[in-house]
């Protein structure tokens, strides 16, 4: 947008040297009366023109009076304004809501008109992600661009986020989409992408996205399909984020000082309801060192009893705020700066922004600093350069653990702490005499940190001592030169680098329940990925109708990944985390590297500017693949027609009643590669031996090193994955944009993956890798805007619904085979699975049901009775609905968002903990009378009758629910309706701080996540899921962080 | 110049299809390996399982131990969601490794026929044992990688298959040479004296846990004893060890140690074996077991399978969960006490006298080996009944469940071989709650074979005999 805008300018000055005869001067303002600067500024019919500058004010010279200046400018309604006997021209510019001329940029920094392309693009302006600033800028997308779902996975302080693009592609690999910036693809991984990463004691460690500074950024647009492909490669078949950081705009003057700070506070949305009425034990006996409620009522327990810690108290107390008391509010301050400048020589811009947060787990922190500079110069008339360079420091430390199996996590004793115990001592005593018998020798704090029943850690312990810190360092940027060769071809180079060291320390203090030793890990990441391109663009009118741009380019893609870990358990000293203070250390260390190789066409042809034909086609060849099969081509075709303007005498187009239509259409076919190093058989060292349980055996035992072969056969074979997919879409405004639709339908096919196949085990492998499995998404995207009320006097409402559907199906698996699992909740019995003729389901065994559905009860016990394993849901939603509010009058802007998920199903094993062990509230109910659970008993013929058994006790009522015996009551519909977003900006008046060195202020006040309006998931946010970003599957939670809901506010101020 | 740009792109990429390149040539994982490093991987995992993962629900399962509720009551009432990788870990992670290893070593010049033996010896032990656990199983189609659905060969097949493969082994053994050697032999270091002796009293036991069915094995079983070079002493037992340092600690100390801060919470005395101990005044109750923390000392309260503990329930002694306890795969009083068997049943001539004065040695080694003292051992040993025709089978299995108290695996075999149906020494009775009407007699197939292999069997229930179990 910024380079045709800076070539209309420089258009405009050069005329300035023509021959005058009257010179013509005035302002352009807004609607809200403000200077609007940039606006083109012409005189019809001619080549004389000119630009606004920073305060909207112009100058012109025109030869005479005769004429009309035309006022054009992105965003606004062009204006003629007859000259006649005036010397000054003011004008107040008319918003155009229809954006005819709205440029995007796709693929490798390319400026496209958005009517020209024949796919569906969604753009956010940079302005609206600094207006309320999440430090994942990710989360500022939820909900606002159809076909998009951002999934934040866990209220760990810089916790990752999961975006998904019309769905799930790939069978056994995660669906992100590729991010770019600048033009060169960047990194977004998590490293926990193993399911021992984050299942077991996982560590919600962020995604590589979340190093985005959203105040460097200009746009983000989101290329939904594959038509992208052709110039950014196969991993553009999961759609592309494509970012373009700011850079230097020409102002009134030579430097321009942008500051922006926030100031946000975090509290948890959502913590389970406690029952406060029983204390610990076992089936209403009193047990002081029991982790539940399933004593007798609190009430009843009067006189002297020993409480948990073993001493002796009159009486119980209920603490029921314990949850909500454990967690403290998290701050976080942004503040940004940035200086920025121009002339039509080059420009320049650096940024800088400080980012400290605190979480609401206690002591955890995350702090960023991100340097960005990009500058640009024009070198000769036919040579412009480019450079631009982002540093990222990330430091975090005390993010929790999460999931299961082990005794560091901290929902998982929340959830197993008796109503009698009160937190606030829990905190204030780290260290009071155990109640516990330790081990011979063992004295000091060691021997004095209280626990609950010498398995579950005090929560406190845990958060000042057995803290995650990791640090990352990263640089991304590139450089590109530009030649022109002739007005209508250019030859450009660019060369563009990401890479990353991420240092990760996980400590676990001598004394920790379950880790009495101690114990910490390493772990030294570094990944790179560098691109190169050289590509020449051809632009020619063929005729007065046709245009002919062409754009051919070859490309060099490199990722590597090293990595190194080191196990140190068994610390001889207490709190020294060095290597010769372990008594065992275990490495292991890991490298990888991929290139590619891809040459690229990309041709489009335009028809008198209203039917636009793009074809593309691409050739790759890539290592990880046979090298007698390593080539494939993918191509790809689009159109796009604008009705409008192809018939603009036609009755509702010349009334304004349809202002604008454009019908597009699109196919893409997509080849890719898989991870390096599949094809031979191999022998891995080994580093322990396991079993279910989490204490395993390292190597060397008895001095010796073990080796294990592949448990995955290698393929024969191998061909490239392929991805087919076709779009229609239409945009339509109506009303001169009052009321506007862009709607796609779209369908994906993907084939030929490349999948290790679960086979029986009994064949000595656990998997075989082959190309197999079918899997297709479907869907509909429909964003609809309304400006219901608009008044003259400036009052505006504007409405936008982002709808979409996608239908996921797994059309087909190997032969032979019924499914594949694709994520196992290990432990738990519940299974992420795609099935044919299904779309990636929960299942797991669920209870024993007679023919009618109706729950079959043991007639011995009263309890349910575990079946075979079923079905209870997909993973993914049937449709999400984002629905955005804005209001405006004056510069002052309120903007409310509404989420809606519909569908969908999630397994908890928070509520399973937190009911299992007598706590939730739900459990108390009744006095816990035991009660006849509705369903049947088998009779002796075979027949049904109603069940007639009572349950002995409640607490084997809910003890038999645990998600280890069947997770179907743990399973919950997904659902839900959030208020995502509150937002309120307002602009001062230019004329009140006219007198001062501002240039503008700001002002915003914001809140996220503020408000689960409906949700049919108890004690949790339903968002929320223990896989993270890198694993497939959702709808698993597994001891989370409780999200946070934040409220803050924004002062954003220029020079 | 745009056809030169296009010719020179071409020229780039055509010539770069990585022909000659080793991108794509893993630096983390190798192509060739020698079989000793997988045998010691197999080993150290097939140990793992035994002495972790198949121990505690099988002890519960088999009542040997008690759960007391402490992890739940589920495992007692044959819930076996916690035998959750044993099934697929011993295919994938010892069988295939020592299939693989011993493909290696046959491709070797000259062949390494020892390391064959090693690994064929463990090999069978390894299908024996999934065999008597599970029933029909995988065997002459599994771990090869060569077969996508191995069929379920009958436990008949399976048990003779093992013995054959043993044979196989002992045939290879060749004493002037190397085989698998230390460090990597973590049983015997290389002695291949000793691995023929393990081989061949392995092949006892199975034989043992087929006559019932199959009474031909009885003349088998005489010749071996006959033959002689079978385990004759303690140094000879076939022991897996581990060590008291971070990560080699036996698992079963691990697990008291990582959860319970190495205060032994878990494990309780199980009533029908505390009352077998009981009707036999046996010295050995406080070697197995722990009084509870509340209870006076010297008084062992023991809990049927479903009773929730209290803190004045006995628990298994800590001294039989140290962290430098060996996994025991084959024992001394192991060997004795089938010997006595063989000979009481008519197998191994001698008569009464002989197997009575076997027995005697059986149960002296099995009470030493606990830490018993010599003197309460031979007193008890000395007024041990006499076998004769009608007391030897009970005599004797009372005596061979006790020996194997803290090897749940060879303890449940010797238990459902004991006596008929409903007839098993020591008596034990369904626990409440359980799905079955019946004691426990077989592992149910893992979900994930069910799920991925059609040839796996179905209609089994948990109290269906296997072939053996007579």
């Amino acid at each position: 947008m910024k380079r045709r805008l800076l070539l209309l300018m420089l258009l405009g000055m050069s005329m300035l040297g023509r021959a005058q005869t009257r010179t013509i001067s005035g302002k352009v303002t807004s609607p809200e009366n403000e200077g609007v600067p940039g606006v083109n500024v012409l005189l019809k019919g001619t080549n004389v023109g000119t630009a606004t500058k920073a305060d909207g004010t112009y100058q012109i010279s025109v030869p005479d009076k005769a004429g009309t200046l035309v006022f054009s400018f992105i965003g606004y309604k062009t204006a003629d304004v007859t000259i006649g006997n005036q010397s000054t021209i003011n004008i107040q510019l008319e918003a155009d809501l229809v954006n005819l001329n709205e440029v995007v940029v796709t693929a490798n920094a390319i400026v496209r008109e958005k009517k020209e392309l024949g796919y569906a693009v969604s753009t956010i302006g940079g302005a609206e992600l600094v207006k309320a600033r999440d430090p994942n800028v990710l989360n500022s997308m939820a909900g606002r661009i159809a076909g998009v779902r951002i999934s934040q996975q866990s209220g760990t302080v810089g916790g990752s986020s999961r975006v998904m693009i019309r769905g799930a592609n790939s069978i056994s690999s995660s669906s992100e989409p590729l991010f770019v910036v600048d033009g060169i693809p960047i990194s977004n991984s998590s490293f926990n992408n193993s399911e021992t990463d984050v299942v077991t004691g996982g560590v919600d460690v962020g995604n590589r996205a979340g190093d985005l500074n959203p105040d460097d950024i200009e746009t983000m647009n989101v290329l939904k399909g594959a038509a992208a492909s052709a110039l950014y490669g196969s991993r553009a078949r999961n759609g592309v984020i494509v970012i373009t950081t700011k850079r230097g705009k020409q102002g009134a003057k030579k430097m321009n000082v942008t500051v922006n700070s926030s100031y946000r506070t975090d509290n948890v949305l959502r913590v389970p309801e406690l029952q406060t009425e029983y204390a610990q034990g076992n089936l209403g006996v009193y047990n002081p060192q029991s982790g539940n409620g399933w004593g007798p009522k609190i009430s009843s327990v009067t006189g002297p009893v020993k409480d948990y810690k073993g001493e002796t108290v009159q009486g119980l107390q209920a603490y029921p705020q314990n949850w909500k008391n454990f967690f403290v509010t998290g701050h976080t301050m942004i503040n940004s700066v940035s200086l920025d400048g121009a002339t039509d020589q080059g420009d320049y811009r650096i940024g800088y922004t400080n980012l400290r947060q605190t979480g609401t787990v206690p002591g955890s922190e995350l702090n960023r600093n991100t340097f960005a500079i990009n500058a640009g110069k024009k070198i000769t008339d036919k040579l412009t350069s480019r450079a631009w360079v982002n540093y990222v420091r990330t430091t975090s430390d005390g993010r929790p653990q999460q999931g299961s199996n082990t005794t560091n996590i901290i929902a998982t004793i929340l959830a197993g702490l008796p109503v009698t115990v009160d937190i606030n001592e829990l905190r204030n005593n780290l260290f009071a005499p155990s109640t516990q018998a330790v081990p011979a020798g063992w004295t000091g704090d060691l021997a004095r940190s209280i626990d609950l029943n010498g398995v579950q850690n005090n929560p406190y312990f845990v958060t000042a001592f057995n803290r995650f810190s990791n640090t990352v360092d990263r640089v991304y940027g590139g450089t590109s030169l530009s030649y022109d060769v002739t007005p209508w071809f250019n030859v450009t180079g660019r060369v563009g680098t990401d890479f990353f060291t991420e240092n990760r320390r996980a400590v676990t203090r001598k004394g920790t329940r379950g880790r009495l030793n101690g114990q910490f890990e390493t772990n030294d990441i570094f990944e790179r990925e560098l691109q190169t391109d050289i590509l020449g663009t051809i632009s020619r009118k063929i005729n007065t109708n046709w245009t002919f741009k062409g754009i051919v380019g070859h490309q060099f893609n490199q990722r590597t990944i090293r990595r190194s870990r080191l196990l140190s358990e068994g610390l001889n000293i207490d709190q020294l985390y060095t290597f010769a203070n372990a008594q065992s250390n275990v490495p292991s260390n890991f490298f990888s590297r991929r290139d590619i190789f891809g040459v690229y066409g990309d041709f489009s042809f335009d028809y008198k500017n209203y039917l636009f034909l793009n074809v593309t086609g691409r050739n790759d060849w890539s290592s990880t693949l046979p090298v007698n099969n390593n080539s494939y081509f993918y191509p790809s075709a689009s159109v796009s027609f604008v009705l409008t303007e192809a018939f603009p005498n036609l009755g509702i187009v010349k009334n304004d009643i349809l202002s604008y239509a454009k019908l597009r259409a699109n196919y893409a076919n997509v080849g890719s590669d898989e991870d390096p190093y599949q094809l031979s058989f191999t022998y891995n060292p080994l580093t322990q031996a396991s079993d279910i349980y989490t204490f395993n055996i390292l190597y060397p035992i008895g001095g010796a090193s073990a080796f294990g072969a592949t448990n995955i056969l290698p393929p024969t074979n191998l061909r490239p994955q392929q991805q087919t997919s076709y779009e229609f879409g239409a945009e339509l405004k109506f009303f001169g944009g009052r009321l506007g639709l862009d709607m796609t339908y779209y369908k994906t096919l993907n084939y030929d993956q490349i999948i290790s196949i679960a086979i029986p085990q009994t064949t000595g492998y656990s998997a075989r890798r082959l190309n197999v499995g079918e899997i297709s998404n479907r869907g509909l995207e429909a964003m609809l805007t309304v400006t219901p009320f608009k008044t003259r006097s400036g009052f505006r409402w504007d409405a936008a619904f982002n709808f979409n559907r996608n239908i996921n199906r797994v059309e087909s698996l190997a032969p032979g085979l019924t499914e594949f699992i694709t994520t196992s909740g290990d432990g738990f019995g519940i299974f992420v699975v795609a099935r044919p003729g299904e779309t990636f389901s929960i299942q797991g065994v669920g209870w024993l049901r007679d023919p009618q559905g109706n729950i079959i009860i043991n007639p011995t016990t009263g309890l349910r009775t575990p079946g075979p394993r079923k079905v209870f849901g997909s993973i993914y939603p049937d449709w999400t609905l984002g629905i955005n509010n804005s209001f405006s009058y004056k510069g002052i802007d309120f903007n409310f968002l509404v989420d809606v998920r519909k569908g969908g199903v999630i397994n908890s094993q928070t509520v399973s903990i937190v009911r299992g062990s007598g706590l939730a509230a739900e459990t108390a109910i009744d006095n816990r009378t035991p009660f006849i659970d509705p369903g049947v008993i088998r009779n002796a013929d075979g027949t049904f009758r109603p069940n007639d058994k009572p349950v002995a006790s409640i607490q084997q009522y809910w003890s038999q629910l645990d998600n280890s015996v069947s997770p179907e009551n743990n399973i919950f519909d997904g659902s839900y309706t959030k208020l995502r977003e509150v937002r309120i900006a307002y602009n001062l008046p230019k004329s009140w701080i006219s007198k001062t060195p501002f240039g503008s202020i700001a002002l915003g006040l914001e809140g996220r996540n503020l408000w689960i309006i409906s949700s049919k998931v108890p004690h949790i946010d339903p968002e929320a899921n223990v896989l993270g970003t890198g694993l497939i599957g959702e709808g698993l939670e597994r001891g989370s962080i409780p999200s946070s809901r934040t409220v803050g506010g924004n002062l954003r101020f220029t020079f | 110049m745009k056809k030169l740009i296009l010719a020179a792109l071409l020229a780039i990429s055509t010539t770069a299809c990585f022909k000659d390149s080793n991108i794509n040539i893993d630096p983390n994982r190798s192509t060739s390996v020698d079989p000793a490093l997988l045998f010691s991987g197999a080993s150290t995992q097939f140990s793992l399982l035994r002495v972790a993962e198949l121990t505690w629900p099988i002890a519960l399962m088999n009542q040997m131990w008690a759960s007391g509720g402490r992890w739940g009551l589920s495992q007692s009432q044959y819930d076996q969601t916690r035998i959750r990788s044993a099934w697929g870990r011993t295919y994938t992670d010892v069988l295939k490794n020592l299939n693989v290893a011993i493909e290696i070593a046959q491709n070797t010049q000259p062949v390494n026929k020892n390391a064959v033996a090693q690994c064929k010896i463990l090999m069978a032990f390894a299908y024996a044992q999934t065999s008597l656990l599970w029933g029909d199983i995988p065997f002459t189609e599994a771990a090869n990688g060569k077969v996508d659905f191995p069929k379920f060969d009958k436990q008949q097949d399976v048990l003779n298959g093992t013995i054959a493969l043993l044979d196989e082994a002992i045939g290879l053994i060749d004493l002037n040479a190397k085989g698998i050697i230390a460090p990597n032999d973590l049983y015997y270091g290389g002695d291949m004296a000793k691995w023929r002796k393990f081989a061949n009293s392995l092949k006892m036991r199975i034989l043992f846990s087929m006559v019932d069915s199959d009474p031909t094995k009885g003349a088998a079983i005489g010749q071996l004893v006959a033959g002689g070079n079978m385990i004759s002493s303690n140094a000879d037992a076939m022991l897996y060890k581990y060590y008291n340092q971070p990560g080699r600690q036996n698992p079963r100390f691990s697990f008291t140690a990582i959860f319970r801060g190495g205060v032994q919470s878990d494990w309780y005395c199980s009533k029908p074996v505390y009352d077998l101990l009981v009707s036999l005044k046996d010295p050995r109750i406080p070697y197995f077991y722990q009084p509870g923390t509340d209870a006076a000392p010297n008084e062992f309260i023991a809990l049927g399978p479903v009773e929730v503990y209290t803190t004045k329930s006995a628990l298994v002694n800590m001294n039989l969960l140290k962290p430098d306890l060996p996994e025991v795969s084959f024992s001394y009083s192991e060997q004795l006490l089938f010997e006595a068997e063989a000979i009481a049943r008519g197998f191994a001539p001698g008569g009464f006298e002989a197997a009575t004065t076997k027995m005697r040695a059986g149960v002296r080694e099995s009470m030493l080996a606990l830490g018993v003292t010599a003197a309460q051992t031979d007193a008890y040993v000395a007024a041990l009944p006499a076998l004769t025709a009608t007391n030897y089978k009970t005599v004797l299995a009372q005596q061979q469940y006790l020996d194997l108290f803290m090897r749940p695996i060879e303890g449940w075999v010797q238990h459902r071989r004991s006596g008929t149906i409903g007839q098993e020494v020591p008596a034990m009775t369904t626990p409440t709650g359980a799905p079955v009407a019946g004691l426990i007699r077989r592992l149910l197939y893992r979900s994930e074979e069910v799920n991925s292999n059609p040839n796996t069997p179905s209609g089994l229930t948990l109290d269906t005999p296997q072939w053996f179990d007579k």
